[in-house]
């Protein structure tokens, strides 16, 4: 089943304006497109810095209003909806950025960061709403008692997990990841990717998963995007476009990725040393 | 898991007659916060490694683990809260890793590259003018067109295109990878026999990291001593000579690059490399974990500081760190249940 789908999505940054204040300047931060995300599916987006990413992350998110085109998500259209017809629709799109330091108010309690979505776009009681991140923080490993400590009393990977958190507890049907774990030690990377897994197939959750690692990508992902200059020009099975690349882009990450060896991942060849 | 009968790396005990120069030794190095006070605590212990001439030596672990402390108490950059102990061979001059003669190194001994190259490039002045300055002082180049030569053969040497017109450009006009190449630049300007590069390419994105790290590789064939910090192991193993793995303030294996991905020692390294392959391989529903936190060095674990999230440990591994030893040829690693009893 189809859960998310855009038509000809776009952001058009104006940069520059003539006296008349048309456009002169503009910078195609996403500039075309088309994806479509089925319930229960990891779709994993790939590209250099700058090639539109985020943007088309916020776009998904409504954190910016496209410049043309559609979003849909279970069937409705949603891009064009005023902000007291989204707050229905926010709950079921949620987001984990990349560095959770810096998406925590360090000056809420960690119960209190969970809770606030909760508050804002629910009509739940309070006693309800305390419920709810009681479990969400059990469900993602976070001991109760941390409730009332704040960010910085946290690690880097409780902190990710507080994120998520907050997330899950709206019930959301998509989440996007924008490189959830590339602000992670590399010890606690794997147990993220881990309960990641884990939660979408509780909930049945979709994810769009954000990252220039393309072996994490490959990894995570049902299905792979790959993003140039605000387009993506190769999409498909995570199969096909990493032996089957089509477009040049992709050949040139994965050869960057290719080379890296790790035990019994490599065709052999020595090492240095 | 082991190789069979590995090559032991040349130089990996004792001195031979035939063996390059060897440019940096660093012995027993600590680094101990507040000492003395109650809240003191170490952030490195017992660091032990060296370089020579040629290679390229790879710090590797993750936050906190002392890997960065370690490279600037090679040149006396250490916090001043931070009291260092041990010995630091620079060439065939010894320093106690106190002195304040270790600054003295910086540039013409050893060069370095950090983190982030917008930070550390003057955005007011073009390339040019930064060499300048750099050439001046560390080299004595008071001619304008002799340091303008330099500057040039420089920025071709890391492999910046058209040279001779980027030297006349100012940070911003670069992008991210030329900006850390003319970093390097900078950094070969003193004519160092050791070059230390603090995460080079976390800026970067994994195609321009790849390329950055590869002219790490070609300055080390070049004959430069290349000591670098980084916090992922399967991309510098794939360039370096020697790894290093630090943990929690401690060294816990030091060996060939490739003996580390492929037969890795230290239960902390096996955990990592199994992380990463699960990664590539993709044939798991799962990845295998490490459990538990990173913990920070003034709340560290007695014994060795690894033991609670260790699946292999041993009841002494609780109150005791263990000696070093040499499972196999060429690589030490610190840990009891390896035959740190031995």
């Amino acid at each position: 089943m189809t859960l998310l789908r855009t038509i000809d999505l776009a952001k058009h940054f104006v940069l520059d304006t003539d006296m008349r204040g048309r456009p002169t300047e503009v910078e195609k931060a996403v500039d075309g497109v088309d994806l479509t995300l089925a319930e229960n599916e990891i779709l994993g987006l790939v590209g250099e810095s700058g090639c539109g990413k985020t943007t088309l992350a916020r776009l998904l998110l409504r954190i910016l209003r496209p410049t043309r085109g559609e979003v849909h998500l279970d069937g409705r259209r949603i891009d064009h909806l005023s902000e007291r017809s989204l707050r229905e629709i926010r709950p079921k799109l949620q987001a984990v950025f990349q560095d959770p330091s810096e998406s925590l108010n360090p000056r809420f309690t960690i119960g209190e960061s969970i809770g606030e979505g909760l508050r804002h776009l629910t009509d739940l009681s309070h006693d309800e709403s305390r419920r709810r991140v009681h479990e969400g923080m059990e469900r993602v490993g976070l001991p109760a008692r941390i409730a009332d400590h704040y960010p910085h009393q946290l690690s880097g990977g409780q902190r990710q997990r507080v994120g998520i958190a907050r997330a899950l507890v709206l019930r959301p049907r998509l989440v996007i990841l924008d490189e959830p774990t590339s602000a992670l030690d590399v010890s606690i990377q794997a147990q993220i990717i881990n309960l990641l897994f884990d939660l979408k197939d509780e909930n049945r959750l979709s994810y769009i998963f954000i990252s220039h690692d393309l072996n994490l990508v490959r990894y995570v992902s049902d299905r792979i995007g790959v993003m140039v200059a605000g387009r993506i020009v190769e999409m498909g099975p995570t199969r096909d476009v990493v032996e089957n690349p089509e477009h040049t882009e992709t050949r040139t990450l994965l050869e960057a990725v290719a080379r890296e060896r790790v035990a019994g991942s490599a065709p052999g060849g020595p090492g240095r040393g | 898991m082991s190789l069979p009968n590995a090559q032991p790396e040349n130089n990996a005990s004792g001195a031979a007659a035939e063996e390059p120069r060897r440019i940096l030794e660093v012995r027993n190095l600590s680094v101990e916060f507040y000492p003395g006070s109650t809240r003191a605590f170490h952030a490195v212990v017992d660091a032990n490694f060296e370089i020579e001439a040629g290679k390229m030596v790879s710090v590797v672990g993750e936050s906190g683990c002392g890997k960065t402390l370690s490279a600037l108490a090679l040149v006396g950059l250490t916090p001043p809260a931070a009291r260092c102990r041990g010995t630091i061979v620079h060439g065939s001059r010894s320093f106690e890793a106190s002195s304040s003669a270790l600054a003295r190194l910086r540039g013409r001994d050893v060069g370095m590259v950090f983190q982030e190259p917008m930070t550390a490039l003057n955005p007011l002045f073009s390339l040019d003018r930064q060499f300048r300055e750099v050439l001046r002082y560390l080299r004595g180049v008071e001619d304008r067109k002799e340091a303008r030569d330099i500057s040039t053969e420089l920025l071709d040497r890391v492999g910046l295109d058209r040279p001779e017109r980027r030297v006349n450009q100012f940070p911003h006009q670069l992008s991210g990878g030329q900006r850390q190449r003319a970093m390097i630049a900078l950094a070969l300007a003193g004519e160092p026999s050791l070059l230390i590069a603090d995460e080079p390419t976390t800026a970067l994105d994994a195609t321009l990291e790849r390329r950055v790290m590869e002219l790490f590789r070609k300055l080390a064939d070049e004959g430069l001593g290349v000591l670098m910090i980084s916090h992922d192991l399967p991309l510098v193993a794939d360039v370096s000579d020697r790894v290093v793995v630090m943990y929690s303030g401690y060294t816990v294996e030091n060996g060939p690059a490739h003996q580390l991905v492929d037969a890795p020692q230290h239960p902390y390294t096996r955990g990592l490399v199994a992380s990463a392959s699960a990664i590539v391989l993709g044939d798991t529903p799962r990845l295998p974990v490490i459990p538990g936190e990173v913990p920070s060095p003034d709340r560290r674990p007695g014994g060795c500081p690894f033991h609670p999230r260790c699946p292999e440990k041993l009841d002494r591994c609780e109150s005791e760190f263990p000696p070093e030893s040499e499972p196999v040829a060429g690589v030490r690693t610190a840990c009891w249940a390896r035959g740190g009893d031995q």
